[in-house]
């Protein structure tokens, strides 16, 4: 045996209530973990024990599986599990993936602090038991089954090896006291002290006393030391993952700056998964849904000149959330829906949206450059926006300086755009019309679209923007927008840069948006009003959709049906409810089954003799109807009896099916007790013959 | 000849049963048991009154086959080493050579074994279960094929020593022969008017087919649960009332062995609860040792194993 496994079963019970204690204190379960620690212990002071079977453990110990594995369910489900996995597996972006990472861990955290209340009954039951300890057969289902149905079968030795149960118990209480850490300095030594004081009855006891002492004293510090080590790695590894976040921060949700790929080389990845869904009535496209705009450029990155966004007061427009344009009446509306990460997602709104409303109760936020966002919203924010006519006659909100700001520019960058705009004799004297209508023209004729940034060899043009006005004259929508705006600040037009999506696939009764369609665009103020000057080249849809996956089709379904499910899950409000019902009453079934100690009662032939164990074959046999029809006409059969000695006493030599009988049961013995089994053929002949016999 | 088939397995027992039968007549099922016990690999001991046809029997067998065959006639004053052999002093060489004895053979007849010691029948132990002999420190190997078939008298009988519990297990089944029908014992006067018809039998197998029929025997499949039945039965006899010391574990496997010879001989691929029933007496009655209360109360043995058989329930 294996020397370290006869060491737990070596020695006396040990003393569960310290590490109760410890972790009551630790989970905020004070009361409970003394009360269990002394309802154990309480054992030594009386000498009054229970007689409890091999198979009434077992039965504990399948009664605490369930108990175990539904605790697990009930906290998965109620901890919103299923979202946060779908949230880690399928995230779009990574702060979505870590929150998801972060709500698992937080949900497995509480499950471990729950643990031993879980194996409590199992403890204690066998604590107040005559039975000192346990094989750790009586742990595994499958040795349960496996004793039951093949008592024959050899037993591994683990199986067969003892274990006193409260030590592992311990070590889970100890396991579940970690999950949560008050006062880890204080934790930690009484933690220390609690193991020092279980594992001293194993110490060697040729060494004295003092030399054990020692050692463990130097564990002990060692452990200590190597803690304060930890904690300096989770700051220095926080400090790392930030970093890696904010490197590859999501564009899509940060209204207030985004990072351009002007500048990038190689292909611009864009992905097919779907963002919005757009409910439309009409057949026309909806047009360019903003997310956001911004008005200062520096360094390849968009910002906007004020960060603060402001709460919408919703109170204020009665069944609607957000009223933009009290006096226009809309004339028609667009439902969009989008998952949103923890409540918050931007509102992709057409330009020439009146007012904004939603199923739920949720916040809008709005800043100065007319950026919106929602705020605690459900995991699949659904919003209308109502639209008026396409073009609005009320003002917007006025320009700012902002919007006319050349100076963050780099050299190459301002060199550029000043070369190109005295090119197109550009000037602050043009008319804003004639300006735009200029680089319109521009930009459609020469100029084409694509992903793909050639590698910089030894260009002149020192910039990407350069490069791209200057030498290749071919780039994504970023590219064409940046320019468009900053050509028309040179002619005096206050500019900013819009970003949002150009829905491009049309679905049963609306449009969708997919990452690839996410579009940049300019906005200029025009007579008093801010209207979309997109110069990108039409082609680049086509180009992306070029790029389309041919899993695509597929990835689609799944993102339906999830999205189907998880605007179902929020409509019905009784979805949880339901789940932890059934799945209460069918834990409670199966643990009912296991207290009550009955198997699972599988289906039998119904001329089957009561079969001790379901891996006997050939308990289909046909001959039994033919059993069955003798016994009826010449007696029963005795027990002790074979079939030949009790076929050949009760068939009559004159029997006219005699011979007809015998070959039966040959066939019928060797399909019972072949292990190789009866082949097709014989087995068919066999039914026949039974099937004229009965 | 290939040793994959069967029939040819098959026929050789056909030959020796039919050669046999030739000479012990009435004994059909007799016969056909100690060519089980014979094509299992087991040993044999026929138990009987004198004069009932046991050494016929076992001379008819050594016959049958052609094999090296002795004879030891078991007498009180037989000695160890008058079995298993002797090392003598060699004055030319000054060495000791062994001289094998009587041991060293493939086909044993030990006549009248309870009439020698128990120190003598126990020389027999070592061999009869490992086939092999230790002599003077020196492990020797016996014959591939090495059968013993034993005889002896009822212990009642007068000069006699009954054999140690130890003998007893190493036979794999005990045989009584018991007195044949009247015209079967006519049949034999008949027979034996001029001479013996033993002086007529003809060897009809060689040790290669014996070898081959034990092989075929071993591929005869046993399921789990006809396994489980043969426990069951040879646990019962440690459970029965009145006995003291029940069948061992090696008892359940001759138990096994002998009903696979049997199914072979019924052309059956797989042993099924009959052929367990028909052997079982013939393989657990001689090794229960019965409590002495039992044993002057008139309990047979036999009629113990038949009560254990009609107690386990026989799968179906």
């Amino acid at each position: 045996m294996n020397p370290i496994a006869s060491h737990w079963t070596r020695f006396a019970a040990p003393w569960a209530l310290p590490a109760l204690v410890l972790w009551g204190w630790q989970a905020d379960f004070w009361g409970w973990g003394l009360l269990m620690g002394l309802l154990i212990e309480a054992r030594r002071l009386s000498s009054f024990r229970l007689d409890i079977s091999p198979s009434d453990f077992n039965r504990f110990w399948n009664f605490n599986a369930i108990l175990f594995v539904g605790v697990g369910l009930y906290l998965f489900i109620a901890r919103e599990g299923p979202s946060h996995v779908s949230a880690l597996v399928a995230g779009e972006t990574p702060s979505g993936r870590l929150a998801g990472v972060k709500e698992i861990s937080a949900t497995a955290l509480s499950f471990l602090r729950w643990l031993p209340f879980i194996f409590y009954p199992m403890v204690l039951a066998h604590a107040w038991s005559q039975t000192p300890r346990l094989p750790w057969s009586t742990f595994s289902l499958y040795q349960q089954n496996r004793a039951r149905n093949h008592p024959l079968a050899p037993v591994p030795d683990w199986a067969n090896r003892q274990v006193h149960p409260t030590y592992p118990y311990i070590a889970i209480v100890l396991l579940a006291s970690t999950a949560s850490t008050n006062h880890p300095g204080i934790y930690l030594s009484l933690l220390s002290a609690v193991v020092a004081a279980l594992l001293w009855p194993t110490s060697n006891t040729r060494f004295q006393v003092l030399t054990r002492l020692g050692c463990l004293g130097g564990v002990l510090a060692l452990v200590l030391a190597a803690n304060q080590g930890l904690g300096h790695v989770r700051e220095l590894m926080q400090e790392l993952e930030n970093r890696l976040l904010q490197g590859g921060g999501d564009q899509g949700f940060d209204q207030i700056r985004t990072f351009t790929a002007l500048g990038n080389v190689g292909r611009l990845k864009q992905s097919g998964s779907i963002v919005l869904r757009i409910a439309s009535t009409n057949s026309t496209a909806p047009g360019l849904l903003r997310e956001a705009t911004f008005n200062r450029f520096r360094a390849q990155a968009w910002s906007t000149s004020h960060r603060e966004f402001s709460q919408i007061e919703s109170a204020s427009f009665g069944s609607r959330l957000w009223r933009r344009d009290s006096e226009t009446q809309p004339t028609q509306a667009l439902t969009i829906s989008r998952h949103t990460a923890n409540g918050s997602a931007p509102l992709a709104l057409p330009d020439n949206t009146v007012a904004v409303s939603e199923i739920a109760t949720v916040q809008i936020e709005t800043n100065s450059l007319g950026s919106a966002r929602l705020k605690e919203a459900l995991p699949i924010a659904i919003y209308t926006a109502e639209l008026g006519p396409n073009h609005l006659s009320t003002p917007a909100q006025p320009s700012e300086a902002e919007d006319l700001q050349l100076d963050g520019l780099s050299d190459a960058d301002s060199e550029a755009i000043q070369q190109v705009a005295l090119q197109l004799g550009l000037n602050r004297g043009t008319p804003h019309r004639e300006a735009i209508a200029t680089v319109e023209k521009h930009f459609a004729s020469g100029f084409a679209y694509s992903l793909w940034q050639e590698p910089n060899r030894k260009s002149k043009a020192p910039s990407p923007l350069a490069e791209f006005l200057l030498n290749t004259r071919a780039g994504h929508c970023e590219f064409y927008a940046t320019t468009t705006v900053l050509l028309l600040r040179t002619a005096g037009i206050p500019t900013r840069y819009a970003v949002g999506y150009s829905p491009g696939d049309r679905i049963s009764g609306g449009w969708i948006a997919r990452g690839r369609d996410a579009h940049a665009w300019c906005r200029a103020l025009v007579d008093g009003r801010w209207i979309d000057v997109d110069t990108t080249p039409g082609i680049w849809r086509e180009q992306e959709a070029r790029r389309r996956n041919f899993l695509e089709p597929l990835r689609d379904g799944f993102s339906h049906a999830r999205y189907r499910f998880a605007t179902w899950r929020q409509s019905s409000n009784q979805w949880r409810l339901l789940t932890i019902t059934a799945g209460v009453i069918g834990l409670g079934w199966l643990a009912w089954r296991q207290l009550r100690g009955s198997q699972w009662r599988g289906m039998r032939g119904t001329n089957a003799k009561p079969a001790r164990s379901s891996s006997i074959p050939g308990l289909d046999s046909e001959f039994y109807a033919v059993v069955l029809m003798l016994e009826r006409i010449q007696g029963k059969r005795l027990p002790h009896e074979t079939l030949l000695e009790w076929l050949r006493r009760v068939v009559p030599h004159s029997h006219p099916y005699r011979t007809n009988i015998f070959e039966a049961l040959q066939l019928h013995q060797r399909l019972r007790f072949d292990p190789m089994g009866l082949p097709i053929p014989d087995r068919s002949r066999l039914a026949k013959i039974a099937d004229t016999l009965a | 000849m290939n040793d994959s088939n069967p029939h040819v397995a098959r026929e050789i027992y056909r030959r020796l049963h039919h050669a046999i039968c030739g000479v012990v007549r009435g004994q059909e099922i007799n016969v056909r048991r100690i060519l089980a016990a014979f094509a299992a690999g087991g040993h044999v001991l026929l138990d009987d009154y004198p004069g009932t046809g046991k050494t016929t029997l076992a001379k008819a067998l050594a016959r049958a086959v052609t094999a090296r065959f002795t004879r030891v006639q078991f007498t009180p004053d037989l000695l160890p080493s008058d079995i298993l052999g002797v090392a003598i002093y060699n004055q030319k060489t000054t060495e000791f050579e062994f001289h094998e004895g009587p041991v060293f053979t493939e086909i044993l007849l030990a006549d009248e074994i309870n009439r020698a010691s128990p120190r003598t029948q126990s020389a027999l132990l070592e061999a009869m279960a490992e086939g092999q002999v230790s002599v003077e420190g020196n492990r020797r190997t016996l014959p591939h094929l090495f059968f013993v078939i034993a005889t002896q008298n009822p212990v009642e009988f007068r000069g006699t020593y009954p054999l140690p519990e130890a003998q007893m297990d190493r036979f794999a089944i005990q045989l009584e022969l018991g007195y044949v029908s009247p015209e079967h014992e006519a049949s034999l006067l008949a027979t034996q008017v001029h001479d013996h018809p033993l002086e007529h039998l003809k060897p009809c197998a060689v040790v290669e087919d014996v070898l081959r029929l034990r092989r075929a025997v071993q591929e005869v499949r046993v399921s789990e649960e006809m396994r489980r039945y043969i426990v069951d039965l040879v646990g019962a006899t440690r459970k029965t009332q009145g006995v003291r010391l029940g069948a061992s574990p090696r008892a359940s496997i001759a138990l096994m062995k002998t009903s696979q010879a049997l199914a072979f001989f019924d052309e059956s691929n797989c042993v099924t609860p009959d052929h367990v029933k028909e052997i079982a007496v013939a393989v657990l009655a001689h090794r229960l040792i019965l409590d002495p209360q039992a044993e002057f109360g008139g309990q047979n043995r036999r009629v113990l194993v038949e009560g254990i058989l009609r107690q386990i329930p026989s799968p179906v």
